[in-house]
């Protein structure tokens, strides 16, 4: 049970509550930290994008006008934290480029014919602006608005990646579920 | 309505964001469609598979970097070898590595090991002061033994 709400923390926080902090980081830590690892496919990059998170957010706390948010928020700094790592490690192409794939071709790299292990091929290949608008819908459940805010998107752009990875995903994926 | 908008409708319908009426016009248009309805299939395979995904654990390495540097008085660091305490530092050893490894070690205390050289180990002799005090019933066993 959480004795405390996010905007009760933030607000303490702000006052430079050490316990505040450490309340949210737990309460978040899990979370942003999957979030990163399914960005980077890295434990090592996604352990660096959570550590700076969180100081981020310790940092430029007062800078989170509406403490409701705060979710959303870390995410943002999260999301941007990856970017800034992949593209430093040149392992992401850019958003305007047609293709929803990473290099990688995805069945032909999954040996394995197991169904489950053929989707998570093809998920890790997805680039990361497909992947995360996945991610951020079907696990953390975020509606298409709190992609917006955390992406820094249109909800139009976030529907239409949304759709586009659903599609490339289908395409890939229909042998494997003949009707 | 062309089968474009269709498909484009299946991935709002997955997000609960079709209406009634639209909803309806997608069904009727996937009893006929075999792509659309593959769309719909695979797409709610895949949120179930995701959805199945398990939460990563966060290393303690990571609570202590985040922790430590924020709320002990530290500066802000990234991970470095100087930062982690040595007890907390993972250290990654390939498999064959530590095997061969391993090996060495079993080898080399077998060679090293009194039981492969027992005719050259030295039997230790009693100085003569303490042999004196030995009762002589006893220096008799310890001579037959020898």
């Amino acid at each position: 049970m959480d004795l405390h709400s996010d905007e009760q923390l933030v607000m303490e926080l702000r006052n430079g509550s050490a316990d505040a902090f450490e309340e949210l980081y737990h309460r978040y830590k899990r979370h942003i930290f999957t979030f990163c690892l399914k960005l980077t496919g890295d434990r090592s990059l996604a352990e660096d994008a959570t550590h700076d998170t969180f100081l981020k957010m310790y940092h430029n706390i007062s800078a989170l006008i509406d403490p409701r948010i705060l979710r959303s928020w870390l995410y943002s700094i999260a999301r941007n934290g990856v970017y800034r790592q992949l593209q430093r490690n040149q392992r992401n192409g850019s958003l305007d480029e047609e293709s929803v794939w990473t290099e990688e071709t995805p069945l032909m790299l999954a040996e394995r014919r197991e169904i489950k292990d053929i989707m998570t091929t093809c998920l890790d290949a997805l680039k990361a602006e497909y992947k995360e608008v996945l991610f951020l819908r079907e696990y953390e459940q975020h509606s298409y608005e709190e992609i917006a805010v955390i992406t820094g998107d249109s909800v139009s752009s976030v529907k239409s990646r949304l759709f586009k990875a659903r599609k490339a995903l289908a395409e890939k994926l229909k042998p494997f579920f003949k009707e | 309505m062309n089968h474009a908008d269709y498909q484009e409708q299946v991935s709002l319908y997955l997000d609960g964001m079709l209406g009634d009426r639209a909803s309806a016009g997608l069904f009727s248009h996937l009893a006929d469609c075999e792509e659309c309805r593959s769309l719909l299939k695979v797409s709610m395979s895949v949120r179930e598979h995701v959805a199945e995904q398990d939460i990563a654990n966060v290393p303690s390495s990571l609570d202590q970097r985040v922790l430590g540097s924020l709320l002990f008085g530290g500066t802000t660091t990234r991970r470095s070898p100087w930062y982690a305490p040595v007890w907390f530092t993972r250290i990654s050893v390939p498999l064959p590595a530590a095997a061969s490894i391993v090996f060495l070690i079993i080898v080399g205390s077998l060679l090293f090991s009194p039981l492969l050289s027992q005719g050259q180990v030295k039997e230790a002799e009693i100085p003569k002061p303490f042999v004196d005090k030995i009762p002589q019933e006893l220096q008799k066993t310890l001579d037959y033994t020898r």
